[in-house]
């Protein structure tokens, strides 16, 4: 399978963040040849760790109910 | 009055560099001639007669993220090794030249600035002056550790995420995180554009006033330098605290400090008078914010490492740059998003109080190669958890000085106190820092380093 098939077949998965760990592996080996960048699969197996830490770490941010109207930080001015 | 010449107080400061720093590796540089020659045009301006600079003579150091003019500025790595030798100096190094100090070399960090320990695979553990074999804590580990062993009584670091003051807290010494936006980055190797800020250590409250206000003042070459004047700290500095309204943080800064912060906390409280626990709004959603931008943008930025060097990296960290740079576009998105509203409810918090207080760090600091650390029962990260009580902080811009306490008396380990104030009021947490000198509840605590 292309890469590109591969990454269609977990992208569903991927923008819920709710991913398993097989659909982790070939999102991590897809997203990372995306970027030209081949892992190995000890590497592979350590960004996993460290990506599924992050999906725990940013569970509630990922489901905060913004609304429509809300706007991204403007980073360097820091009071209205 | 005759007084020691420059020359002589460098030249003696180096052989105790070159004595302890064999035990506590903080320096990965010494800027030997350039100290001389800086000592050198001061003891002429003293035969001259001439007036002399505001911080004349004070040595310091620089972590090595910071560009010093003809050294090739390292972050902590090894890939960048190769690269030319800075053309100038950084524009904080530039003002404290001006002002006088004399510097003294790089100091040891986390690669890239991410971490918490300083435990450099390359260049060796930045040991803690106050227990050989414990983490000095990062990413400035080399920058506390400096000052706490009495090598420099000043230096620079940088704070992504608690980079100054968890080193500060777990080493012992003052260090100030100024409001996001204030000192200028220019000639810094930077880590997370959206949320890096530079600041010091000192050995003292007044040193740590007078060099902030040396730093002070807008550049226009730096976009990320949104300060428009200079606000001197050290007139103020005195004034106490009797009008200023303190609270403690409770809630998720509770829950994540161990007993021996929750301690050295209640002894800054009662000195201070602070009695109302306040709740600090979405502490826990604007770590997550945080730990996802740092990771994201921390990614991108080396993602030309990550392709060609991936084995030359930092073993502890290179797996979390891949990570970060493999997270979906859409968490850093919504934590941009989260931090519009997040930095609203902080400011809106302030507008009832003008200082909060919370621990440093969730612990004092643990041996090197410590992989997790207890909080409160909870098995945690070591690398990851020494920022939890410091993240949400840097990322609504406060600043905030860090208080060193010693809740077990003088001979065990110190931990700090995050004094925080709304943006822009770094004068009310130095006065508070100073408060704090002066009534002996923190302080640097000198030590002889035994090799």
């Amino acid at each position: 399978m292309s890469y590109k098939a591969k990454l269609n077949s977990t992208v569903k998965h991927f923008t819920q963040a709710k991913m398993n760990n097989p659909d982790l592996d070939s999102y991590i080996a897809c997203a990372s040849e995306l970027h030209q960048i081949t892992l190995s699969p000890a590497q592979l197996e350590r960004v996993k760790t460290h990506l599924s830490r992050t999906m725990t770490i940013a569970e509630k941010l990922i489901d905060f109910p913004f609304l429509d109207a809300d706007e991204l930080v403007e980073i360097y001015r820091l009071v209205d | 009055m005759s007084k020691t010449p420059f020359r002589d107080v460098v030249e003696n400061l180096v052989q105790q560099i070159q004595i302890n720093d064999a035990v506590v590796n903080a320096f990965t540089y010494l800027s030997l001639n350039r100290a001389r020659a800086e000592a050198d045009v001061l003891d002429q301006m003293s035969k001259d007669g001439m007036p002399l600079p505001p911080l004349a003579g004070i040595p310091y150091a620089v972590k090595n993220l910071f560009d010093i003019k003809g050294v090739t500025t390292l972050a902590g790595s090894k890939v960048l090794k190769k690269n030319p030798p800075a053309k100038d100096d950084a524009v904080l190094i530039q003002r404290l030249s001006a002002a006088g100090a004399i510097l003294l070399g790089a100091l040891n960090m986390d690669e890239f600035a991410y971490g918490f320990t300083t435990e450099n695979t390359h260049y060796g553990a930045t040991h803690n002056p106050h227990k050989i074999g414990y983490i000095s804590g990062g990413s400035s580990g080399g920058s506390a550790a400096a000052v706490a062993a009495g090598m420099v009584p000043l230096s620079l670091g940088s704070d992504t995420n608690g980079s100054i003051r968890v080193p500060a807290s777990l080493c012992g010494v003052w260090g100030l995180k100024p409001t996001f936006g204030r000192l200028p980055r220019f000639g810094s190797y930077s880590f997370v554009d959206s949320i890096d800020h530079v600041g010091t250590f000192a050995k003292n409250v007044d040193l740590l006033c007078n060099s902030y206000d040396c730093l002070q003042g807008p550049y226009a070459g730096d976009p990320s330098c949104i300060t428009t004047k200079i606000e001197k700290t050290s007139t103020t500095l005195s004034q106490g605290v009797k009008d200023l309204r303190i609270g403690v943080l409770g809630g998720y800064f509770e829950q994540n400090s161990g007993p021996y912060a929750r301690k050295a906390l209640e002894l800054v409280a009662n000195a201070l008078s602070a009695n109302e626990v306040v709740n600090w709004p979405n502490a826990e959603m604007a770590r997550s914010a945080a730990f996802v931008i740092t990771a994201s943008e921390g990614g991108t930025k080396h993602i030309n490492h990550l392709r060609k060097h991936y084995e030359d990296l930092e073993p502890l960290s290179v797996d979390r740059f891949m990570s970060g740079l493999l997270q979906p576009a859409s968490w850093y998105l919504k934590a941009l998003k989260f931090r519009k509203i997040y930095r609203s409810q902080v400011f809106d918090l302030f507008k009832n109080w003008d200082l909060l207080l919370a621990p440093c760090t969730p612990v004092h600091s643990h041996p090197i190669g410590t992989e997790w650390i207890d909080i409160n029962g909870a098995q945690m990260s070591a690398r990851a958890s020494m920022g939890i009580l410091t993240q949400p902080i840097s990322f609504a811009g406060c600043p905030v000085v860090a208080a060193p306490v010693w809740p077990a008396g003088e001979h065990n380990l110190p931990i700090g106190i995050q004094l925080i104030a709304p943006p822009w009021r770094e004068d009310v947490a130095l006065r508070a820092a100073k408060e704090l000198e002066n009534k002996g509840v923190c302080k640097t605590v000198p030590i002889a380093i035994v090799g």
